[in-house]
């Protein structure tokens, strides 16, 4: 719901993951006095820095400082977490005015973590890294991104319950890989849903039709945020969209996700006691 | 004939003292009889840091003739577990309950604590008093108004209590030496009552019209706090500080003469809508640093349905007025009022945000007793906990799952939004 102004530092990375497209990859490193400019053009009282991976940049303490120095009271970095494995590190970053973390957790081992990550070693970084977070004093906000995929679908309990070991703040799910079917990822994402809440932190999802989601509407990440974000989605209607009383505010599926499994899952629903307040919230 | 000895005492947050128990015994000591007959000592125990076994610890050393607890939803399962050990050990104690938490539902509380003497209704001054000659051996239980009590094995309560027409009949218990003014913690009064009347509060139930302290008084009061160096910051309790200009105008007259040493006023509750240009300046002069306000909702058959007044482009000229000029604002929203579902909620949370306030308080509906959803909640359709702090469990369209859904998130917002960013210094 807080609308952050995102700033793209560039594609380089210390994990190279599956799903990370090489496109995304080969961006170049944007340059610091480019990204100071882009700063300094205050829209909003909240930033957020994203890659590639932000914390390996050599000036990310320059950066962050440069935003705090602007003024910005919210300044977060979308990150793997690996670099704050090193407490010193971290220490720079925070000190440096970084108080909101979104870290990647790609699963709950070091196998499945790392054949994802493609560097080995990266699963015990990050979680180190959340380790050393959720040991430092300073006040916080700290996200989960779980991105789903076939490799770690199956694993996505174990994924939220490593998570909530970490006093975190909020769970994100979201389709990365448009490969395994919804029907499939359903029953693993419901159970992740009641685990979190039952832990008391709170959960949403990003990249799933709302149809998908009946009966768990609540936690539909776009109802509450839109459908602004930094990653590149390519959402399309479908024919059963036509009926549902949500196509107005739902944004349909990945069209990468209709070329596979068409649309025998997606069911309209025709009839919602919450419409007009889902509408009100959404516009 | 030794004194009685009676302690009035309190469990209170982050080191705050309570200054309903200064006024009932700033009251009480107008009376020569009680003067002769009673000591009066008030206690204020942090409810954080001291445990119960502590307290009956220190009251065992006191040994009082009488205790009266001032009970709000926060601190009654406190005060009940020290009143029945106490009452255990020490059977010829008095208990006596006031405060907003006991007062409306004093039967009840006879009924399911037998350990407790008496329950005091509504405002306590003249109750109290009337109560404490009695125990010295004046009057008759019967004829003292605003009392709910034991008599021959039946719970009995005494016709209410009027308010108290004229406020300067009550000592002020600042100037009176009673409470030494603190910093951070030290509470004025200049007036009682509400002028609105919403029906998840007590504050302006029953009370046709808002009653003010004497301005001389109210005067004397702010200067004694203000002349002390090491008070940075002090509250006012009314409930809508700027309820009318021309009083505003006047506090922040005898504020802004006082303040010689720049104190700051801090979590001033103001109604939003009412704000202007002028009621800026105001502020300023009077030095005040933050301010707390509604909407609670942004819902209008909601905020019919709780009778509040919000009108949101008067409320988001405020919040624009009041940060541009350095006050920070915090804006309160409410989970599970009667006709909000979790999407009316969320959509709440968006607008306000939309309206960047420095802060956002979320809270879980208490459905309070002496207030109209306490009252009707059948009719409202609430069902809530009995026990304090009487928090909602489900409204028509807000079943549990979703107000503890909402709740969770609302955790998850708060981290986000009121984090506090490094301090500079750092």
């Amino acid at each position: 719901m807080i609308r952050y102004k995102e700033i793209f530092l560039g594609g380089e990375c210390n994990n190279s993951c599956l799903y990370c497209s090489a496109k995304h990859k080969a961006s170049p490193q944007n340059d610091f006095a480019s990204i100071a400019t882009a700063i300094n053009q205050k829209e909003t009282d909240s930033i957020a820095f994203y890659g590639g991976e932000p914390t390996i940049r050599n000036d990310i303490v320059n950066i962050l400082h440069t935003a705090r120095v602007n003024g910005y009271r919210r300044i977060k970095l979308f990150t793997n977490g690996r670099v704050f494995s090193d407490m010193h590190s971290l220490q720079r970053i925070i000190h440096a005015g970084c108080s909101l973390f979104e870290i990647k957790l790609w699963a709950s081992n070091p196998p499945l973590y790392d054949h994802i990550t493609q560097v080995n070693g990266s699963f015990w970084e990050t979680i180190q890294g959340l380790e050393n977070l959720s040991q430092h004093a300073q006040d916080k906000f700290v996200c989960i991104h779980i991105p789903l995929c076939r490799e770690n679908f199956a694993d996505l309990e174990n994924t939220v319950t490593t998570a909530l070991n970490f006093g975190i703040n909020r769970i994100i799910l979201s389709i990365q890989d448009y490969s395994v079917s919804f029907r499939s990822l359903l029953p693993h994402i419901a159970n992740a849903i009641n685990i979190s809440i039952f832990n008391r932190v709170w959960i949403i999802t990003e990249g799933i039709p709302f149809c998908i989601m009946r009966g768990l509407e609540p936690h539909i990440g776009e109802l509450l945020s839109g459908l602004t974000g930094i990653y590149e989605r390519t959402f399309s209607h479908h024919n059963q969209c036509m009926h549902c009383i949500f196509r107005e505010l739902c944004p349909g599926t990945e069209t990468r996700y209709l070329t596979q499994f068409g649309e025998q899952e997606f069911a309209p629903v025709t009839s919602s006691k919450y419409l007009e307040d889902l509408r009100a919230l959404y516009v | 004939m030794s004194k009685k000895k009676v302690i009035l005492l309190s469990f209170n947050w982050a080191n705050h003292f309570s200054l309903a128990l200064g006024y009932l015994k700033s009251y009480a000591l107008k009376d020569s009889f009680i003067r002769d007959t009673a000591d009066i000592e008030i206690i204020d125990f942090d409810t954080e840091m001291l445990n119960v076994q502590q307290v009956v610890y220190y009251l065992a050393q006191f040994r009082p003739d009488l205790i009266g607890f001032s009970c709000y939803c926060w601190n009654i399962s406190k005060v009940l577990d020290t009143a029945r050990i106490i009452k255990t050990i020490y059977p010829e104690i008095k208990i006596v309950l006031g405060g907003p938490e006991a007062g409306p539902i004093g039967e009840k509380y006879l009924r399911e604590n037998p350990y407790i003497d008496f329950v005091v209704k509504g405002e306590g001054e003249i109750t109290f008093s009337e109560l404490l000659k009695w125990h010295a051996g004046e009057g008759r239980l019967e004829d003292i108004h605003g009392i709910t009590f034991r008599h021959n094995g039946q719970i009995q309560a005494n016709p209410d209590r009027s308010p108290i027409e004229n406020l300067g009949e009550i000592p002020s218990p600042y100037l009176e030496g009673i409470l030494a003014p603190r910093d951070k913690v030290t509470y004025i009064e200049t007036y009682r009552g509400c002028m609105f009347k919403c029906h998840y509060c007590f504050e302006g139930k029953n009370i046709p019209r808002l009653r003010f302290f004497p301005e001389d008084r109210v005067r004397r009061e702010i200067e004694l706090v203000m002349s002390h160096p090491e008070i940075r910051s002090f509250h006012f309790v009314d409930t809508v500080f700027n309820c009318r200009k021309e009083y505003l105008r006047k506090t922040v007259e005898m504020i802004s003469r006082a303040n010689r040493h720049g104190a700051e006023l801090r979590t001033v509750e103001i109604i939003a809508e009412f704000v202007d240009e002028e009621t800026i300046a105001l502020f300023k002069q009077a030095n005040i640093k933050s301010i707390e306000t509604g909407p609670q909702t942004v819902h209008k058959d909601t905020l019919q349905n709780v009778n509040r007044y919000f009108n949101e482009e008067k409320f988001r000229n405020a919040v624009r007025l009041l940060e541009a000029n350095g006050i920070e604002v915090t804006s309160d929203l409410i989970i599970g009022l009667p006709g909000d579902n979790f999407f009316k909620f969320a959509k709440s949370v968006k607008t306000i945000m939309d309206m960047h306030p420095s802060n956002i308080v979320f809270s879980i509906l208490h459905v309070l007793p002496g207030t109209v959803l306490y009252e009707k909640s059948e009719g409202f359709g609430l069902k809530f906990d009995d026990k304090a702090p009487h928090l909602v469990l489900s409204a028509p369209d807000f079943p549990y799952e979703d107000i503890d859904k909402a709740v969770i998130m609302a955790y998850s917002l708060d981290k986000e939004y009121n984090i506090r960013p490094l301090s500079a210094g750092v």
